[in-house]
């Protein structure tokens, strides 16, 4: 479904060359949930960013669905692919209601009718969770949580095939994010979507991944299915990161690589 | 949502000072406003002459004292309020939608956008204010009220421009921007829609603080003779022609310059008040 060729993409910074990614080879298919992991650094946020056109790739190709994507997009080509991001203290606009920021969406793809926005937006907040009557509300009202569950509806709201979830758990702390973590995983099946999940949890992974790929320093370390990569890692690298979950009981610990 | 309710209205009503600025400037606002109810002579304000009750002092009959040929200075004040205001006004809706634009423009778009945009506003801010609407009034025809309001308008913009531009650099790199620009917003919506209500506090908080300013500034071009030409009142004219028979008829020009004092101050302890409220920098 989304095919990644040869994708490389440098940084300068005060005149420092960073390498931010380097010849990245990916094939991601339909209805994957599919992991990309590790360190910070390690060019994760930046392979989100070329696939959903916030930055140009300085080399290689990004084709979805066999149709070659660039910065440059249209707006269908836009809807297909939505993300959540990582920080929900800026993903929300302060000055704007909730309602107004789900509806953007529903008005820039024409998704439903005018008269029918009020209705869907308060499907949307339903769906994921949240009071209908949050949306007259402004974000600085809501939890960490519940401003990342209105920015997950926000996405949904284009109704895209593909979600890329650049650690949309990361900031929250472990009860909320099952909570979002099962949402996500609800949502999943019930609209069909391929999931792009960045993440440095790997234990999140390990649960709800079915491939995952692990990333350093810019380049691919190992990729396959995630049982695999768990149970049999061929790289130091992803053996270390293994270890380094951190464990409470026996059982958990005896999953882990020897 | 209650503007008398919120956290940074009860901030702002706590300080006196700014208290006190809100009083002058709804004040002055009603005398504006309602200048042919409240003056004593509003014939005052045409060409009209009284040489009976010329050059009089203060007394209980005009409070101001009478000017030359006979007019009462207190009305004249009053209505100079009117020509003041208007004239801020004026160049601020003519300054702030052309430096709003320009600073989204240049902040948001970026590369030679920014390049051009804002050498340009470079080249505005390098020449002082009030010798640019010197130089501009010069090449305008005669003298006249309209043309000042031009020239100020001219000199004030590359301020706003400055201010958006720095507020929309900041913004830029937040989360719903990137949000609205992946969902395919249009340039415009992003400008207009996501960024510009982020900038209305600092917005607001200058405008106020500018209005003062450019009445001080429509004031010393008028006393140059470059504003408002006779017989209508205008505070800056005023003072101008009083200042030569300063200090034996001292009330010619001390009250219209007094009535500048006030609503400069007024306006800029309002926007003083208003910045400690948003918690902006201007």
């Amino acid at each position: 479904m989304i095919k990644i060729k040869n994708i490389s993409k440098k940084f300068f910074i005060k005149n420092n060359e960073v390498q931010a990614l380097n010849k990245i080879n990916l094939l991601i298919e339909e209805k994957d949930c599919f992991a990309v992991v590790g360190e910070s650094g390690s060019g994760k946020t930046t392979l989100a960013n070329i696939i959903l056109g916030i930055y140009q790739q300085d080399e290689g190709d990004i084709s979805f669905f066999e149709k070659q994507l660039f910065k440059k997009r249209n707006l269908e080509e836009r809807k297909l692919i939505q993300y959540v991001q990582q920080n929900p203290m800026s993903t929300l606009n302060p000055k704007k209601t909730i309602f107004s920021t789900i509806s953007l969406p529903l008005k820039i793809h024409k998704i439903v009718k005018k008269d029918e926005i009020e209705e869907r937006v308060k499907k949307l907040l339903s769906y994921v969770g949240l009071n209908p009557e949050f949306m007259v509300r402004y974000p600085d009202t809501l939890s960490g949580g519940q401003k990342q569950r209105v920015a997950i509806a926000r996405a949904l709201a284009a109704e895209p095939k593909v979600l890329i979830l650049d650690e949309p758990t990361s900031a929250l702390d472990v009860i909320v994010q099952s909570k979002v973590l099962n949402l996500l995983l609800k949502i999943k099946k019930e609209f069909d979507l391929t999931y792009i999940f960045i993440t440095h949890d790997l234990s999140v992974v390990r649960n709800i991944a079915n491939k995952v790929v692990v990333m350093n320093k810019g380049e691919i370390e190992e990729s396959g299915e995630t049982k695999e990569v768990f149970l049999h890692p061929k790289s130091q690298y992803t053996r270390d990161l293994i270890k380094a979950i951190p464990t409470v009981t026996d059982k958990e610990d005896a999953v882990k690589p020897k | 949502m209650n503007i008398f309710k919120t956290k940074s209205f009860y901030k702002f009503s706590r300080n006196p000072l700014s208290v006190f600025g809100l009083i002058i400037v709804v004040t002055v606002l009603l005398l504006a406003i309602f200048a042919p109810f409240i003056t004593p002579f509003p014939e005052h304000v045409g060409p009209f002459t009284d040489f009976a009750n010329k050059s009089k002092p203060p007394d209980s009959t005009y409070i101001f004292g009478t000017d030359k040929i006979g007019r009462d200075i207190f009305t004249r004040c009053i209505y100079g309020y009117r020509i003041s205001l208007i004239l801020g006004v004026v160049v601020l809706s003519i300054a702030v939608p052309i430096g709003v634009t320009m600073g989204l423009c240049a902040g948001y778009i970026g590369k030679k956008t920014e390049l051009v945009l804002m050498r340009i506003t470079d080249i505005f801010l390098a020449i002082p204010a009030l010798v640019l609407a010197l130089s501009i009034i010069g090449l305008l025809d005669r003298p006249n009220l309209l043309y000042t309001m031009i020239a100020v308008s001219m000199a004030w913009w590359p301020w706003y421009t400055r201010l958006i531009y720095n507020i929309t650099r900041s913004i830029k790199t937040e989360g719903y921007i990137a949000a609205a620009e992946v969902m395919g917003a249009s340039k415009f919506h992003i400008m207009f829609k996501e960024i510009l209500p982020n900038c209305l506090p600092s917005l607001l908080t200058k405008i106020t603080l500018d209005l003062g300013f450019v009445i001080l500034v429509g004031s010393s071009l008028s006393f140059l003779g470059l504003g408002a030409q006779p017989p209508t009142p205008d505070l800056g004219t005023m003072v101008a022609k009083g200042a030569s028979l300063l200090p034996d008829t001292w009330w010619f020009s001390l009250f219209p310059g007094f009535a500048i004092l006030i609503v400069v101050l007024g306006f800029n302890l309002v926007g003083d008040g208003l910045k400690d409220m948003f918690d902006v920098d201007v």
